[in-house]
């Protein structure tokens, strides 16, 4: 228990550093993960180094410049006039390796200057006087100016993969704290629940009918805390960013039957009424069981905030190019001054009954949300709460 | 209070957590089970193959290695049924763990009771003694030899495609298929633009089969993960 401990921590500490890291380049980054083609990403690119950087960069091409210069006067009388041209090209290709574009530029222009000027007879003057000559310099120029061109291209190519690469790090690394942290908050929890139940399982005596309920008053508690813990951990995810949902073809009708079943419970003392409108596709995109949880929030959330009997109607319908799910109740309706409160996070009503974690709403709207749908809030002009889940329909939000 | 010691069993149970050792331990061997114990993957796969376990219930958090990876190395030499016990419960990782040859799936905190149902159900669906040639569950039945689907006695006509899906559920009634194992099976390797197709199927095969589609018995959905044909009891004779 204490390695896992240590790993959390650590996991803790590293995601942090991670995260720094990426501070600022975390809008960028989703868009570069977010299914946008590699060239717009190149082109978005920032530039390589900061202005400090550019100028030691001029500095440094001046400089190499200047020494190639120097041995260029020394052996010019050896190698003669054109093989010095050569050396200023080596000079400026080696220097592409390590500098950007500007200043790959200015050494191909300063070469070009410098050895036009005192290399080139007529010495000490900017004529050109043979067609090879002037041929050279263009050449020389075309050359530079390619090289600049594919350095650069290289140098952003790179950039990208270790932001690309930066990014799932850091991804992973946020996995595996909030798996680590599930780990250790669920697993005490199973002891309790496995020990009570082997209590009620494998009585060695009869229990008393006391006993039986202290046990029943632990599986409820287990249960409870389960259920906030799950919560917690739902909404840290949707904060990561590291949540992505998984968007299929999935059977509406499908859908609503498991959200009945599954609710059943949280609604036995509730009508409930469904409604699927038969303008509703068979299939629509949607991640299942985030929308299923939202579906279930809403329900869950309308049969705890009123009285028992009083009826609840889920209807889903196709409206334009958006499916709704539409939960409905028969209760008092929400407070005016909460209603534009009701989906943030542990915000409670004032009016509201206690034992609500305060988390529901907020998670139904970040599963909705994340798959690009809306929720809303609001009273019937006859009283109850209404509450509306819509997702777009269109085909283009598959992702598998 | 043991149960009937004729019918002892081994179980092994590869988990880090002492804790949970020990309450499966005790749970287990009330249940009349013989325990043996792994605290990590290495282990685990050693004394899987010292004991010869008849279920493994496996942890999917280990230190030394993944729970999957332990997984992959049992399904190559052990078709021993594997009952996953883990605290994550993600969907994506119970696809995972049944695409990579579990046989069921229990997300932590779990009661006693399901554990040992679920325990139960692995080892009776995942050596069936003798493939009955009629399958019942509820009010269907399903004669794979001679092709022939009843529902409540009554001759059922169904499509190539959706016997084909009927048929991989009965040759695995009880558990669970993932959405990619069906896909596999019934459409062939390309899979990824077929999950729409098998909802409609799916959808089609309910209409036909269900009492009331709108409320499937037969057909389960487990959400994120697949489908499930329930063996009924009242089915059985």
């Amino acid at each position: 228990m204490t390695r896992a401990r240590a790993e959390i921590t650590e996991l803790w500490l590293n995601s942090f550093s991670a995260r720094e890291l990426l501070r600022g380049k975390r809008t960028r980054a989703r868009a570069v993960d977010g299914r946008r083609n590699k060239r717009s990403r190149h082109s978005e690119l920032p530039k390589v180094g900061n202005d400090k950087g550019a100028l030691l960069q001029y500095g440094i091409v001046v400089a190499a410049m200047l020494v190639v210069s120097v041995l260029n006067t020394i052996l010019n009388p050896i190698v003669g006039v054109h093989a010095t041209a050569l050396i200023y090209l080596l000079a400026v290709v080696l220097l592409g390796l390590f500098v950007q574009r500007g200043p790959i530029l200015l050494a191909a222009s300063l070469s070009a200057v410098v050895w036009d000027y005192f290399f080139l007879p007529p010495v000490f003057a900017f004529r050109v006087s043979h067609f090879e000559d002037a041929l050279l310099l263009g050449m020389y120029f075309i050359v530079a100016i390619i090289l600049g061109q594919l350095t650069t291209r290289i140098r952003a190519q790179q950039e990208a993969e270790r932001e690309v690469k930066l990014i799932a790090e850091s991804e992973r690394l946020g996995k595996n704290l909030l798996d680590s942290m599930t780990h250790e908050i669920r697993t005490p929890i199973a002891a309790i629940k496995s020990a009570a139940g082997n209590l009620i399982e494998f009585q060695d005596v009869p229990l008393s009918s006391s006993q039986k309920t202290m046990i029943s008053e632990i599986h409820e508690a287990v249960e409870r805390l389960n259920r906030l813990v799950g919560n917690v951990l739902d909404v840290t995810r949707l904060d990561s960013g590291y949540f992505r949902p998984k968007i299929s073809s999935c059977d509406v009708r499908d859908l609503v039957q498991v959200v009945v079943k599954e609710t059943k419970k949280e609604l036995a003392e509730h009508p409930l009424r469904v409604d699927v409108e038969p303008n509703v596709p068979l299939v629509a995109p949607m991640d299942f069981v985030l929308t299923q949880q939202s579906v279930m929030i809403l329900l869950s959330n309308a049969a705890f905030h009123t009285a028992p009997k009083t009826p609840i109607s889920l209807k889903v319908r196709q409206q334009a190019n958006q499916l709704e799910f539409e939960v409905s109740d028969g209760g008092p309706g929400i407070l005016e001054e909460s209603l534009s409160r009701v989906f943030e996070k542990f915000y409670r009503a004032p009016n509201a009954k206690a034992g609500g974690t305060g988390l529901g709403l907020s998670l139904a709207k970040g599963f909705v949300e994340a798959q690009g749908g809306q929720v809303e809030a609001r009273n019937a002009p006859k009283g109850g709460a209404v509450f509306t889940i819509r997702l777009p329909l269109a085909a283009s939000r598959m992702t598998t | 209070m043991r149960a009937a010691p004729d019918q002892k069993t081994i179980v092994l149970v590869i988990d880090d957590e002492v804790q949970m050792r020990r309450l499966l331990r005790a749970c287990l061997e009330r249940s009349g089970y013989e325990v043996a114990e792994a605290a990590c993957g290495e282990d685990g796969l050693w004394e899987a193959t010292r004991c010869q376990p008849s279920a493994v219930l496996l942890d999917l958090a280990l230190p030394d290695m993944d729970g999957l990876a332990v997984l992959k190395r049992l399904r190559e030499w052990s078709q021993v049924p594997v009952l996953i016990i883990s605290v994550r419960g993600h969907e994506e990782e119970k696809v995972a763990a049944l695409d990579n040859g579990a046989n069921d799936y229990v997300t932590k905190p779990f009661g006693t009771a399901e554990l040992l149902a679920r325990l139960r159900a692995v080892q009776r669906y995942a050596q069936p003694p003798k493939k009955p040639e009629v399958f019942h569950s509820g009010n269907l039945q399903v004669d794979l030899v001679t092709r022939t689907v009843k529902v409540q006695g009554r001759k059922v006509k169904l499509t190539a495609t959706e016997y084909a899906l009927l048929r991989l559920f009965v040759q695995h009634a009880g558990k669970v298929l993932t959405h990619g194992q069906i896909m596999r099976e019934v459409w062939g390797a390309d899979e990824t633009d077929r999950i729409s197709h098998l909802r409609v199927y799916i959808a089609y095969l309910r209409g036909e089969l269900e009492a009331n589609p709108a409320e499937p018995e037969l057909i389960v959905t487990e959400p994120g993960v697949g489908y499930r044909l329930s063996v009924l009891e009242n089915g059985r004779d």
